[in-house]
This record gives structure tokens, sequence and C-alpha cells, in this order.
């Protein structure tokens, strides 16, 4: 089982690269992708879906191009798009039914897998209602569920919790977790949160560019002695916003305890302390727009 | 392949019939079915032929029906199954199926069979009714079902099997799945009545036979039919019609129509891109021609002129946004086109501008105006538009006349013409043209909240009316003395008006 992703550039007519030259390879375990919205995760994601089709590079499931051959990975496919419809007038159980069906297993084995995803997405109460009389998370959660219908050797989820409660959000990563041993799960998301408890590599994407791709340890170690707090009144917070880059910012009293990441510190008053993934994202998004070279970029985890 | 497709179905039909829009689709079908049929005393009739009508027993009603059938389902089921695959698009349902092992094939045969089985259950339906219709007149009692069912299944499911695969297709091809598509098909309708009336293929044997049978029983020296609505003050003479049998002539002349079907869904199977396009097409940037530029900056000359004369109240100013609204969007060659008409309409005699280019010119801005007043369900703004402090009827009426600008932009020239030449009736009977087609434009919008129904009504009116010059439908009054002495023009006013207030209530009472 290995996804390789070969010098993948995705160009809109007469716009500016949606995706530029990304390569790497994965096989099993968690990719996080984060990146801020434009950066190019949803084109990649529905490439890597088989759904739209690159300009030009290479994508190959078990050393097969899937851009030619579109089949050779839907069969082992789980895919959650960020903006996904449903046919409302049929209940959770009959959609799910329907989709099982596109995916090609057996009825039998679609009402046993059926049954235990609703189940396990708390939706058993709710299998014979139509979608039309669902709320937003349970919509999402009938998404992921139909996801997994066919045991995914891959599976695609982009923005996955968006409409969840913190406790499902919780269940959600657990359940990701639970699920990646023997399996390669490509994650995209705004909510560093999300992925940071879960996640094997984590790759950062702007402007079309995958900017890096490591582990979450080594990404927290590249930002050691770049992460500073320091404590300023109100109105020296909006000349601070201007020099530095803050990640985080406490109220105390008058004052302000302000998380900044900077090479230099800057300030005599600051200290050094702890990075975390948020720092992470900020500094590559912000500070390294292209920083990796495409032999980088391997993520293999054993 | 078998249960994909089996689920595919499955999912289809639940989701379109368990819509309440199908079982109104029924009724009125049903209803159709019942005015097919009038009553003795009626003032019109829907199947004579050389004066004769046969009783209402089941082998006439079955061939009527069929018959009738065959003129007019294509024209009403083709836009209501015209839809399936673009609701999968707009849904984004199809970011889940694209990403199935699911085959373009057999993604396309279920929603075909959908079609299918949901136009087979309004003819079942109108069958139904029909035999109560039978019992109802009572002018035989004995309901034979063969009779009645063989005309359906030899030359009605056909027809079906070919809507279905028509709408597959035109729902394939990017260019027909539109505006231009609804329209261009009813002018594929309209041009396929005669051929398959006349023609030797299809109904038109069954005609043939009828008419053999009625000058065998009354010989007469010429045959005529009258299919569809005649008027008719004196009542027919009916006679007792045995049916014909079914034979293989009929089977083999629907052949041809099976065929259309096939093509028609290999067509499909070869346009449609398995929702590639469903994202991507609003990336691409607009070309920078050097017609692109003259018409940004045609556009930023007449919208300044626009700001300059919308300045002097909140609902002159809103007007100005409701037309810049309208034409955002529209294609640089739409543009040439009317600037094409225009030019036209100052060069060609007075009869042609009257009679064809001012209705063409209306014609020409179907697809624009067919939005009014469903935008808001559309583009789902409903909610933002809602606590708005501007009111409903203003921005009803800033839409309105939005509407009426653009129609008056497309005849202008020819209304100076007409102007010059002090034609004051026709110019006041082209101001209520504008005025009619603007408000059906709304009215239809506002209460269906789709843009097809304008599109299906207005090509049909536009064609019976100022194309057929059929007097009581000519919202335009190409025949001008005829329609003042007949005060048409007052009653279309009146319509008009009728149309604007029903509009205007539907927008204030949903918008409370």
């Amino acid at each position: 089982m290995s996804l390789e992703i070969k010098n993948l550039s995705l160009e809109y007519k007469g716009a500016k690269k949606a995706l530029n030259s990304i390569t790497l390879s994965a096989t099993s375990g968690v990719i996080g992708l984060l990146g801020p919205n434009g950066a190019g995760k949803s084109s990649l994601m529905r490439i890597l879906a088989t759904i739209s089709k690159p300009t030009s590079g290479q994508v190959t499931w078990r050393g097969q191009d899937i851009i030619t051959h579109p089949n050779a990975l839907r069969a082992e496919l789980g895919y959650l798009p960020q903006y996904f419809g449903v046919y409302d007038q049929l209940s959770g159980a009959e959609f799910l039914h329907y989709l099982a069906g596109l995916k090609g297993l057996k009825h039998s084995l679609a009402t046993q897998k059926i049954d235990k995803l609703l189940g396990d997405f708390n939706l058993s109460h709710v299998a014979d209602v139509r979608l039309s009389q669902y709320s937003g998370g349970m919509r999402q959660r009938i998404g992921i569920a139909q996801a997994l219908l066919n045991d995914p050797a891959l599976l695609i989820v982009d923005e996955p919790t968006v409409g969840l409660d913190p406790q499902e959000r919780a269940n959600f990563r657990q359940m990701i977790s639970d699920i990646a041993s023997d399996r390669l799960v490509i994650l995209s998301t705004h909510i560093v949160s999300d992925i940071e408890t879960i996640s094997d590599q984590i790759a950062i994407m702007n402007a079309g560019n995958l900017t890096t791709l490591a582990t979450p340890q080594h990404l927290l170690q590249s930002l050691g002695n770049k992460c500073w707090k320091t404590t300023v009144s109100r109105e020296h917070l909006t000349q601070l916003q201007k020099d530095v880059l803050i990640s985080h910012t406490i109220r105390q009293g008058n004052d302000i305890i302000v998380h900044y990441v900077d090479e230099l510190g800057k300030f005599p008053t600051a200290t050094i302390r702890e990075p975390t993934l948020e720092d992470v994202y900020l500094y590559y998004v912000n500070c390294q727009p292209n920083s990796i070279t495409p032999s980088d970029v391997t993520s293999e985890v054993a | 392949m078998i249960n994909q497709l089996k689920q595919c179905v499955a999912a289809d039909l639940r989701q379109r019939t368990r819509q309440q829009s199908y079982l109104i689709t029924l009724l009125v079908m049903s209803l159709l079915a019942m005015l097919f049929f009038p009553s003795p005393e009626s003032h019109y009739q829907t199947l004579v032929v050389n004066g004769y009508r046969g009783i209402y027993n089941s082998a006439w009603l079955g061939v009527c029906l069929a018959l009738l059938n065959t003129l007019f389902l294509p024209i009403i089921c083709f836009y209501l199954v015209k839809n399936t695959i673009t609701f999968d698009r707009q849904s984004l349902t199809c970011e889940l199926i694209a990403a199935t092992p699911i085959s373009k094939f057999n993604y396309l045969l279920a929603k075909f069979l959908v079609n299918l089985l949901i136009l087979t259950s309004i003819v079942l339906a109108m069958l139904v009714t029909t035999m109560l219709m039978q019992l109802y007149f009572g002018e035989s009692y004995l309901i034979q079902l063969w009779p009645l069912i063989w005309p359906q299944l030899v030359f009605v499911f056909p027809i079906l099997c070919v809507i279905s695969a028509i709408a597959i297709l035109f729902e394939s091809i990017v260019w027909l799945r539109g505006g231009f598509g609804n329209t261009l098909y009813f002018f594929i309708w309209i041009g396929s009545i005669v051929h398959s009336v006349e023609g030797s293929t299809g109904v038109g044997t069954l005609l043939k036979q009828l008419e053999a049978d009625v000058l065998t029983k009354f010989p007469a020296e010429q045959t005529s039919s009258n299919i569809g609505i005649t008027a008719s003050e004196e009542s027919v003479t009916t006679f007792v019609w045995e049916g014909i049998a079914m034979s293989s002539n009929h089977l083999l002349s629907m052949l041809p129509i099976l065929a259309i079907a096939i093509l028609s869904f290999g067509l499909a199977h070869i346009f449609f891109d398995r929702f590639k396009q469903a994202t991507s097409s609003h990336n691409d940037q607009a070309s920078t021609s050097l017609l692109t530029k003259l018409i940004d900056k045609t556009g930023k000359l007449g919208d300044k002129l626009l700001v300059s004369i919308s300045q002097f109240s909140a609902m002159s100013r809103q007007w100005r946004l409701e037309v810049l609204l309208l034409i955002k969007g529209l294609s640089n060659y739409w543009y040439v086109g009317l600037v094409g008409l225009c030019i036209a309409q100052l060069f060609v005699s007075q009869t042609i501008l009257t009679t064809v280019l001012i209705p063409a010119s209306w014609l020409y801005c179907v697809l624009v105006l067919s939005p009014l007043g469903s935008q808001s369900q559309t583009h789902n703004t409903k909610e933002l538009m809602s606590y708005c402090s501007f009111s409903s009827s203003k921005q009803t009426m800033s839409l309105f006349f939005a509407g009426c600008c653009l129609l008056f932009l497309s005849t202008f020239v020819g209304l100076a013409r007409l102007v010059i030449l002090s034609q004051w009736l026709i110019v006041a009977q082209v101001f209520i043209g504008i005025g009619f087609s603007v408000a059906l434009a709304l009215f239809c919008g506002t209460m269906t909240q789709t843009r097809r129904t304008f599109e299906v009504i207005y090509p049909a009116f536009w064609y019976i009316g100022p194309m057929q010059s059929a007097l009581y439908v000519d919202y335009f009054g190409v025949n001008s003395q005829a329609s003042w002495q007949a005060n048409m023009p007052l009653y279309v006013l009146i319509v008009t008006i009728a149309l604007l207030t029903t509009s205007l209530t539907k927008i204030k009472l949903t918008s409370h």
C-alpha cells in the first residue's frame, strides 16, 4: 500500500497555479494537511479522490497511475469532501445503502457495516429518519460514515469536523486513530487541535506549494528557539501586531500576555516558551513560503 | 453491477417520488387526462376525424390517449425529468458519487431508468383516470384493458424512452444544460409534432388506420383529422369504433423512435463528464480579448449613465443594482447578438420589424429574464434579504423595472423608428408587451421558484401569439388594428397588472 505523488500541478485557465509541483509519498498512518484558505488542499484532495485531473504530474496507488486508471483506487477509497450533498428524501440508512451499492458492496455485508457505523456515530436512533430532518452535525456524521463503508485503504477527509460538537470531534479523532494503523488517512483541516494528537505526519500547504512535511515532534523542534512570550499594555498591542507574528494572547487586567513567533525575540522583556502546532502553522505559512524541496518529502510511517 | 444499478435506481427513485411535487405532478397529469376527453356538451374536442368521434369506449379512449400523449407528453415530461443529474451537481451529492467506482454507463443507465419509471407512473395515472372517465361518461360501461393498454405500450412507451434519454443527453452536454437547452427543446418539439402525426412511423400509422376506418363507415371526399384542442360550437357525431388490433407493423413503426432513444443515450455517455466540471469551471477566468475590453468599457460607460440617472431615490438606486444583477455574467456573444438585433431593427421593413424582429428580440432575452422572482431561492439569499430594511414591494418593483429596462434596450431602435413614423398605437403595444413579458417572468419565478417555468411558457406564448398571430394569445398584437378592435392591449394590460399584483402579494407573504 503506497501513494506516490510526483510533480503534481494544477493550473486553471488564465489563473495562478492551484497546485505547484507537489511531490510526496506515503504508506500508512495519518497525514494531517494544514493550510490557509486557497492553499490548494481541496484541489489536491479532489485529484487524489479521482474526481478531477491535474494539469501535469503523476499519482500512483499501489504502483498504478490513478490519473489514467482511476478505478484502480476507487474500490479502496473513502472520501469525505468539504462540501457534499445528500438525497434528503432518503433516510440515513437508505442513503448509506445507496453509497454502499455504488461502492460495490453486497447487500448483506452493507447492512452489517451500516448497522455498525450508525452505532459508532450515534445515529442508530435516526437511521430511518429522512436526512432532510437531520441537523448539520448529523449530516456530517453520515458523511464520515459513508467514507468508511468499504473499509477504505485510503481515507481522504476534507474538513471532517465541521459542525461537530467537542464530544463528537473527540470521538472522531479516536476513531481515526483506531483505524489508521493499517491504512493511509489524509486529513485536511483548519483546526490544528484536530490533528496534533493523531497525525503521524503534518503537511503544510501554502499558495499551491507543499511548504513542509514532517512529524509533529520534528516540526515542534524546528521552532525550538523561535517562540516567545511577553507582556504588553493594550496600547502597545497594535504596534506589536505589525512587528511580529502573534499566535495567542491572554488578557490579564490591563495588560496582555502575547505569545509570538520570531527568529530573535525582538523585545528585552520577552522570554522563550515551548512551541505549539499553532506556532508551527503560522510560522510555515507566513515565514517559510517555499521551504521544502521535493526530495525532502517522504512520509513513511511504519 | 446489478446491485450497484439496483441501489442507484432505488435511491434516485425514492428521492424523486417522495417529494410533494411528484404527487402534484400525478394529480395535474390526471387532470390533463380528464381534459383530454371533453363531455359531449363541451365546446371543444380533442380528436375528431371528418367531424366524427368514437363513443367513449375502451378502444377509442385507448387510441385517443395514445395520440394525445404522443403529442403532449414530450413537452410536459421532458421538463419534469430534465433535472436529475443537475440535482446531483447542484446538491453536491456528485462529490460523493464521483469518488465511487460506479461507471458512467451504470450511473446514466440508472438515471435513465428512473426517468422512465417516473414517466411510466404518470402514464399509468392517466390511464386509470381514463378508465374512470369512461365510466363517468357512460357511453360504454365495458372496460377492456387490452385496447386501453396496448396503444400506450406500443406508441407511448417508446416516446417515454426517447424523452428519458434526451433529458439525460441535454443534462450531459454543458451548453444544453441550462435555459438554452430548454428553449431549443421546445422548438424541436414543435418541429416534431407535424412529423409524428403525418409521418409513416409511430402514431402516424395509427391515425391513418383510424381515418381509413372512419372513411369506410362514413365515405367522404376529403379526410381531415383534428388532434389537440379544437373549438367546436356544434356537437360532433359519434359512432361506435371497435378499435384495431395490434400488429407487427405498429411495432416496427416504433423502431426508429427507439433508435433515437439509444442514440441519445449513447451520445450522453460520450459527453457526460462524470462531474469533472462540478467545481473547476468557476475558476476559468474570462479571456481578455478585444471584444471583452470593448464590452467592459461600454459597460462602465453605461453604468456611469445608470448611476447618474438613478441617484434620486432608494428605489431607483435599487433598480440600477437589479439591472446589473440581471446582466452580470452574460456571455460576450450575447451582447454581440443584442447589438446585431438592434442594428437589424434599423434596416428591415416596418412589417418585419413588428411581426418578427421585436418579438424575436424579446425571445432573445428569455434566459436573462427567467431568473426574475427565483433569484433569492437559487442563490440562497432569502435570509440575507429578509432582514434588510428595504421593503419587498419596492425591491420587486425595482426588479420589474429592471426587466422592462432590458427589454426596452433590446427594442429601442425599432421603438425609435415607430415613434418617428408616429405609429403611436404600436408604440403603446410595445410597452404593454414589454410589461406583460416581464410580469409573466416575475410571476412564473415567484410562484414556482424555478426559472424553467418561464423558459417553457414564454416561448409557447411567443410561438402561438406573435408568431402564429393567434389574436387572443398575442400579447404584442402583431395585427395591430384587429388587436385594438378586440381590445387585446387593454386585456393584456389588465393581465400584466394582475400578474404583478399576485407576484407582489406572494413575495410579501413569504418575506414575513
